[in-house]
């Protein structure tokens, strides 16, 4: 057990720190650009859904980032913590952060007199940020390309901002503004599952595909 | 007569405050140089130095009379073979030396007639369309030689080329270099004394920055001529001698250890005067700097 | 040189999975916004409704207007758009009274009879707009009217809708039969079909085209770090210009190409729709539309990429392309049917409209020269970075890249 804080307190430093610092500061900047105050449920939602929920792309995407080296990945590869674990730590870490942070904007909103189911708008924006986090951390998985990691939730994004509903029905991102939760049951069943996806991906990879494609991943 | 000459006068070279070379100076000819000395001694510092990866920080530098400071006349008769050399891990060998021979300037006819016989002179010439994640080691490296000739350079500058080689490709390495130094300046720089040994008819010694030895494989010998011995003795013994003497090889047989030493005077009976090697006479020379003999 | 190392990259380019996601995610993009090619359909008289349409009368504008800021200064409750969210900006007494300035200046009253008539009127039972009688005084220009709400936009922090630029929002009028026809006629003879289709096409596809090209142009400037393919490429011959130059223009090209196949494939469409009801279709607007207004998005957001890679050896580019176009695409939204700015990502998002157009054409222009002008220059001070880092005099991440050997092996 001392063994995984430990592990957990050194990739808190070399991982998650800086997106957790950008999250931070992306957030104490909204009241600027956006009214957070006297919000009506609608417009919580907008503000939550359209904005908070992306710092799940920043924090939880880049977690497979510190191994990008080869070199580092077989070095990390052959100890004796798997790799996995250690994803796994810097994942609980990554979605603990998550859910302070939107937690915290939620008391932040509540005390400038937003009017607004909290526990269903807080559970909400947790299950759109752990989706669009889950799209670009399997994406990594599977590309080990940063930027493709970052392009697909982005566009998901961009997509549910239009055509939006009508194209992703059950998987629609922005549904609280019109009082909708059950979409985010989807996203939060969907995120998981990508996570879990992605965490297994290399295992899938190593059983099934031939060794040459292995060497330095798919690309 | 050739012209290639590389001219090092005072050269200093800071890191920060971390001083890596201090006031080096040497003169390189044509034929193999090497450039021997710890990991961390200032190796790699000066060979980026002669490949303008690295501005001089103090001194004057110049190759086959050009100042270094013009990076676009040295970069073009200058070859280099980086310590770790690697290339886009999904291009094929033939398309990696296609690309670095763009850049180098060649002209299409040019690579099409060279980059073939080149690849079939470090025998990768099957290997071709083979992508380059998919090579091992020494093939990598004997890419990198190609690479690094392929624009017909007058200075070949390479940096810890064996490492990593099996003792096979090793030797078939050296041996591509001699043949590549015949008309021009290779440099190459090691921390394995065998590699200097086989190769290189000049050599300057670097230790933490500073040139402790320039001069011919057979003067470093001589010097240490002399101080070479030889015994054959027990392993209680060998705790001892190692605390007196400075001990360049040993090979166990039996009960007894065969060691090699250094000494400045016939130790004790037993121990025979010996001619040195190259090894032994670059641990005399290093123990020589510290003062210690 | 230059050109073999273009068609080099742009071979690599083939190679890259960044690529053919992105064109998958433009492709999926293009197809869910403008798939469906609706042809337009001459209007016919005598129907209920022919849509809206903002006003182009001055005076309408500037009554709507007032009718709006009057009922926003009597509840206190102004609505802005900073960028695009919303956001009520309540103001404190000394900076209503500056309000109830404009608005006197506007209406031609005394300040205090201006508040009390205002007062009276929302707290009466039945009130009727007539009944309030406040109007624009007589001898207002637009010209001096647009000074005053810039004044009120500027006491209420930005962001509103009293903006002289989009002040046309405000008076949203029902289009006529006339008007239909009109419009019709404008898209057919001004906009030859398919200038009107290319603007539409430029406003959905200027919105992901900001942002994927700063993937691309990542991917490629970190690749030489990641293969460790620096110092062999750092030694050669080859200029700083031609390695980055060559690199710059091959991702615009090959970003350009599927976007002009987009676009030929609408040009064919509206020959085809064009010729069956005689019009005259211009052929060569997608591609007028396409390199004026499309590639300097491109342009700025690869060289944004190239520029902040070569500087960081980081993905940063991505963040700082992601924040800027965050920002613009709700920004936007309020000039979301033409007017543009200088916003990163102009807006045009209606079928035709060409007089709009028209007016802020200079605008648009200069915009994009802004922007292409911006690009130019992050993309040669990539170049300056480049060859100080060849040159070791700029030395990222410290001395660890540099002196990685000594460090790791001692």
């Amino acid at each position: 057990m001392a063994r995984y804080l430990q592990i957990g307190k050194v990739n808190l430093r070399l991982s998650l720190l800086p997106s957790l610092l950008l999250s931070v500061v992306l957030l104490h900047l909204s009241p600027l650009v956006m009214g957070v105050e006297n919000l009506d449920a609608s417009r919580t939602a907008a503000v939550l859904e359209m904005f908070v929920a992306l710092i799940g792309i920043i924090l939880i995407t880049p977690i497979n980032l510190p191994e990008q080296n080869k070199d580092i990945r077989d070095l990390v590869e052959a100890k004796y913590t798997s790799i996995t674990v250690i994803l796994l730590i810097r994942l609980i870490e990554a979605i603990v952060s998550l859910a302070i942070l939107i937690g915290g904007y939620i008391i932040f909103l509540r005390l400038n007199h937003c009017s607004f189911p909290q526990l269903q708008f807080y559970l909400g924006t947790l299950a759109e940020a752990l989706f669009v986090g889950g799209i670009g951390f399997c994406a990594y998985s599977i590309f080990n390309q940063i930027a493709i990691a970052y392009m697909l939730p982005l566009v998901y994004y961009i997509v549910s901002i239009s055509p939006g509903r009508k194209l992703l029905k059950d998987f629609y991102l922005f549904s609280m503004r019109y009082g909708s939760y059950r979409e985010k049951f989807y996203l939060a069943v969907a995120g998981v599952i990508l996570i879990i996806f992605g965490l297994g991906y290399p295992y899938i990879v190593k059983r099934f595909l031939p060794r040459r494609y292995l060497k330095n991943g798919l690309v | 007569m050739s012209t290639e000459t590389i001219e090092i006068k005072n050269l200093n070279q800071f890191y920060g405050r971390k001083q890596a070379l201090k006031n080096v100076t040497l003169n390189i000819g044509t034929g193999m140089f090497g450039l021997l000395g710890r990991n961390g001694a200032g190796k790699t510092t000066l060979m980026k130095v002669l490949v303008t990866l690295l501005p001089v920080s103090q001194g004057e530098v110049t190759v086959c009379k050009i100042p270094v400071g013009k990076e676009a006349q040295i970069r073009k008769i200058t070859g280099y073979l980086p310590q770790e050399f690697s290339m886009y891990a999904n291009m094929t060998v033939y398309e990696a030396m296609d690309y670095l021979g763009v850049l180098s300037g060649l002209r299409k006819a040019e690579r099409k007639d060279r980059i073939p016989s080149l690849l079939e002179k470090v025998n990768l010439k099957d290997k071709s369309r083979v992508k380059i994640k998919a090579l091992s080691g020494g093939m990598k490296r004997r890419l990198g030689i190609a690479q690094a000739i392929l624009h017909d350079p007058r200075i070949l500058i390479v940096d810890e080329p064996t490492a990593g080689l099996d003792p096979e490709e090793r030797v078939r390495f050296r041996n591509l270099l001699c043949e590549i130094a015949q008309e021009r300046i290779v440099i190459l720089s090691t921390h394995i004394v065998g590699d200097i040994e086989a190769t290189c008819e000049r050599i300057g010694v670097l230790e933490e920055g500073e040139i402790i030895y320039q001069g011919s494989v057979t003067e470093l010998i001589e010097r240490a001529k002399g101080k070479i011995y030889a015994a054959e003795i027990n392993h209680i013994e060998l705790t001892r001698l190692k605390e007196e003497y400075p001990v360049t090889s040993m090979v166990s047989n039996g009960n007894h250890v065969n060691v090699r030493f250094i000494s400045k005077d016939k130790p004790f009976d037993g121990a025979e005067a010996c001619e040195a090697n190259v090894e032994d006479a670059y641990i005399y020379l290093m123990q020589e700097k510290r003062g210690e003999m | 040189m230059l050109l073999e190392l273009f068609l080099i990259e742009c071979k690599r380019i083939l190679k890259c999975s960044t690529y053919y996601v992105l064109i998958i995610c433009m492709l999926l993009f293009y197809i869910t916004q403008i798939g469906n090619f609706e042809m337009i359909e001459k209007p016919v008289q005598g129907l209920d409704d022919y849509g809206t349409r903002y006003s182009e009368d001055e005076n309408i504008i500037m009554d709507e207007t007032l009718k709006t800021i009057i009922r926003e200064f009597s509840a206190n409750s102004y609505v802005t758009y900073p960028i695009g969210f919303y956001k009520e900006v309540i103001l404190n007494e000394e900076k209503q009274l500056k309000i109830a300035g404009v608005l006197a200046e506007v209406t031609g009253l005394k300040k205090d009879d201006l508040i009390s008539a205002i007062d009276v009127y929302y707290s009466s039972d039945v009130p009727t707009r007539e009944e309030l009688g406040l109007t624009i005084k007589e001898d207002m220009t637009y010209e001096y009217f647009k000074e005053l709400m810039d004044q009120a936009n500027q006491i209420l922090g930005g962001g509103s809708r009293y903006r002289s630029s989009i002040l046309q929002t405000n008076a949203w009028v029902p289009m006529t039969y006339e008007d239909a026809m009109r419009e019709y006629n404008s898209i057919v003879y001004n906009d030859h079909l398919s200038g009107a289709f290319a603007r539409l096409f430029s406003d959905y596809m200027g919105i992901i085209l900001t942002i994927l090209p700063v993937f691309l142009a990542v991917t490629r400037g970190l690749r030489d770090k990641r293969a460790r393919a620096n110092q062999v490429i750092y030694s050669r011959a080859a200029s700083s210009f031609n390695i980055i130059i060559s690199r710059y223009l091959s991702m615009l090209v090959m970003i350009m190409v599927p976007v002009l196949l987009m676009g030929g494939w609408m040009t064919l469409q509206c020959v085809y729709n064009g010729s069956g009801e005689g019009i005259f279709v211009d052929v060569f607007a997608f591609a007028k539309y396409t390199f004026g207004w499309l590639l300097p998005g491109i342009m700025i957001s690869t060289s944004v990429g190239v520029f902040l890679t070569e500087l960081t050896e980081t993905a940063i580019g991505i963040l700082v392309m992601g924040v800027w176009w965050f920002a613009s695409i709700f920004m936007g939204i309020v000039t979301l049917r033409g007017g543009y700015s200088l916003n990163l990502i102009p807006r045009h998002n209606t079928l035709g409209n060409y007089q709009i157009y028209q007016e802020n054409f200079n605008i648009l222009a200069l915009n994009r020269g802004i922007y292409t002008l911006a690009a130019i220059i992050l993309t040669v001070a990539a170049v300056y970075i480049y060859s100080m880092k060849r040159k070791g005099k700029l030395i990222i991440h410290g001395k660890i890249s540099s002196n990685r050997k000594s460090q790791s092996k001692a």
